[in-house]
């Protein structure tokens, strides 16, 4: 499991209604964060102004599950690099049929779990069950009432937290997940059945019994 | 179907996906607390499905280090390009050399039949 740690990058969402270090308007710039097939197609053909296009309208979503993936912001930064330079270099061989967000989804989750494993942590992501040991973020700038689902999330087992996190939120089938993690389908299923009752169960506490 | 079969399926049935009505439609249809349950799912699965484009954006600096990783076109892509852009001029050429070529197979096929026939029939008369 993920050792508690003091460090200022520690994971967990710092901010959502202001970009950090960013003008306004330089986060995902559609409405579903979906990529224009247009932009697409000049990005295959290698237009450098469009993959810089590319890059302003993904960064926060690359940047967000590398980082609730490997849970520093200077590693998530790092994976970021690595996955765009991935994606620069498969956007050629890309399909259209595919869907480009889950294609990136998947890169950047490949990415992040190579980082852990060569920090030698990738087994904090397998554990599939047990307690957290990992800090509870107690304070998120997350607006709109989504900071106790925030909070409940991390308080998931690693290996159910992943799970949930890339098919839940990011739309990763569980082949896909099994695939990324080394694991076989079924145990995807299982331990995304698992996180889904855990997460319902920590929601109810946390609203005393509503949903 | 009781309530106690149906709850465990409740998690993965929460997903919006086509699937033919069965056993657990119909206990839901008759069950009020399964139902909240599930509606319970969706909910949750619906706000989670919403974190995607939460969160904070990457610092000004990663940002930077990302941009400076695009690939400047180089002469491989120039000539792709410049290749693209003459496709019409080079499919013409391509249409045009496969005419030639395929007309000189037949003028050849013609001739080489002709001469047969000449020597043949300069054979009969001897």
């Amino acid at each position: 499991m993920a050792t508690p740690s003091s460090r200022s990058d520690e994971a967990e969402p710092r901010s959502s209604s202001r970009p950090r270090n960013l003008p306004a308007g330089n986060g995902v710039g559609t409405v579903d964060g979906a990529v224009p097939g247009e932009l697409l197609a000049a990005c295959r053909r290698g237009d450098p102004r469009a993959l810089e296009e590319l890059v302003r309208l993904t960064q926060r979503r690359v940047y967000n599950l590398a980082l609730r993936i490997v849970g520093r912001r200077h590693d998530a930064e790092d994976v970021m690099q690595e996955a765009y330079l991935r994606m620069f270099r498969g956007l050629a061989g890309f399909r259209e049929e595919a869907r480009f967000e889950t294609w990136m989804h998947r890169i950047v989750t490949n990415a992040a779990l190579n980082l852990l494993r060569r920090r030698g942590r990738f087994g904090d992501l397998l554990a599939d069950d047990g307690e957290v040991d990992r800090p509870v973020p107690d304070r998120t700038d997350v607006v709109d009432g989504r900071d106790q689902l925030v909070r409940s999330i991390a308080r998931l087992p690693e290996g159910q937290r992943l799970v949930l996190v890339l098919k839940d939120v990011y739309g990763l089938s569980c082949k896909e997940i099994g695939e990324e993690l080394g694991i076989a389908e079924g145990a995807v299923k299982v331990r995304l059945h698992r996180a889904r009752r855990r997460l319902k169960d920590v929601l109810e506490e946390g609203n005393g019994g509503e949903v | 179907v009781r309530c106690e079969e149906v709850r465990p399926l409740l998690p993965a049935y929460a997903e919006p996906e086509p699937r033919p009505a069965g056993a657990v439609d119909l206990h839901l249809a008759g069950c009020p607390s399964c139902r909240g349950e599930l509606q319970a799912y969706r909910s949750m699965l619906a706000d989670l499905a919403e974190l995607r484009d939460v969160g904070e954006d990457a610092s000004a600096e990663a940002l930077a280090h990302a941009i400076e990783l695009i690939p400047t076109p180089g002469l491989g892509a120039r000539l792709s390009g410049s290749l693209a852009a003459n496709r019409r001029l080079y499919a013409t050429l391509a249409s045009i050399g496969g005419a030639a070529v395929g007309a000189t197979a037949l003028a050849l096929a013609i001739r080489r039949r002709s001469t047969r026939a000449s020597v043949d029939a300069a054979t009969t008369a001897v």
